[in-house]
């Protein structure tokens, strides 16, 4: 949402770990995933979408730059909030950011040949992974996942469904994760 | 409904899972979406 000058922020009352796995096994989320954990849920009732069970509501609000509330959206605990709608909001609020907001980038064409690794910004063993080529003196082409488009699909695809990184395109060859054996008999190194 | 359009959002810190703190106000002069979300999810 980077266009449209607003921060994300996710809000949930799992603790930090819990946020971390979770994040991690959807391939990385690159805004912050806020954990409402301790004291239980106390953001969530600030803002009165904590549950009697304990959870939050499935819900939006849309501060503004002055911290203003602008926009509140609850949603039943199974809905997905609407994408479109979000961004309408976005656009009332701020018109002259909206206007030079880009448009919805389309599939760009994947890099091939050498070493390709499919990545994002955080994730720990792409920085492992980063640190094992650089050693090596191995060159490499980085594809942040988050930033591709089409690329966590290409990666999903690759990992029979999951979103495992990194993801190694050697010249063709796909290594999942950062498996330093097999990139060694890949590699022939 | 505790909190009404107009009205001051409430302020918070709360860690995060990119390793820091993340406060509401630092975030003032660009416009914020706060989503809550139900997890119920547990790591293995």
């Amino acid at each position: 949402m980077a266009g449209w000058n607003a921060q994300v922020l996710g809000i949930s009352v799992d603790s930090v770990p819990c946020l971390i796995a979770w994040a991690e096994s959807l391939g990385g989320i690159n805004y912050p995933l806020l954990s409402d954990f301790w004291p239980h849920g106390a953001v969530a009732d600030q803002y009165g979408v904590l549950r009697d069970d304990g959870k939050s509501e499935r819900a939006l609000f849309i501060i503004d730059k002055k911290g203003i509330i602008r926009y509140i959206d609850i949603h039943d605990i199974d809905d997905q909030p609407d994408n479109e709608e979000i961004f309408a909001e976005l656009r009332r609020i701020d018109p002259e950011k909206a206007a030079s907001a880009p448009p919805v980038p389309k599939s760009v064409e994947l890099p091939k040949g050498g070493i390709v690794m499919y990545c994002t910004k955080w994730c720990v063993d792409c920085r492992k992974a980063r640190v094992w080529l650089q050693e090596r003196n191995l060159e490499y082409t980085e594809v942040d996942i988050n930033a591709t488009p089409g690329a966590g699909q290409q990666v999903r695809e690759w990992g029979d469904g999951h979103l495992i990184t990194p993801t190694f395109d050697i010249e063709g060859t796909i290594v999942l994760d950062f498996d330093e054996q097999r990139l060694k008999e890949v590699l022939g190194k | 409904m505790k909190l009404k359009l107009g009205q001051a959002a409430p302020d918070f810190t709360l860690p995060s899972h990119l390793e820091k703190d993340v406060t509401l106000s630092d975030l003032r002069g660009s416009n914020v979406l706060i989503a809550f979300f139900p997890l119920a999810w547990t790591p293995v």
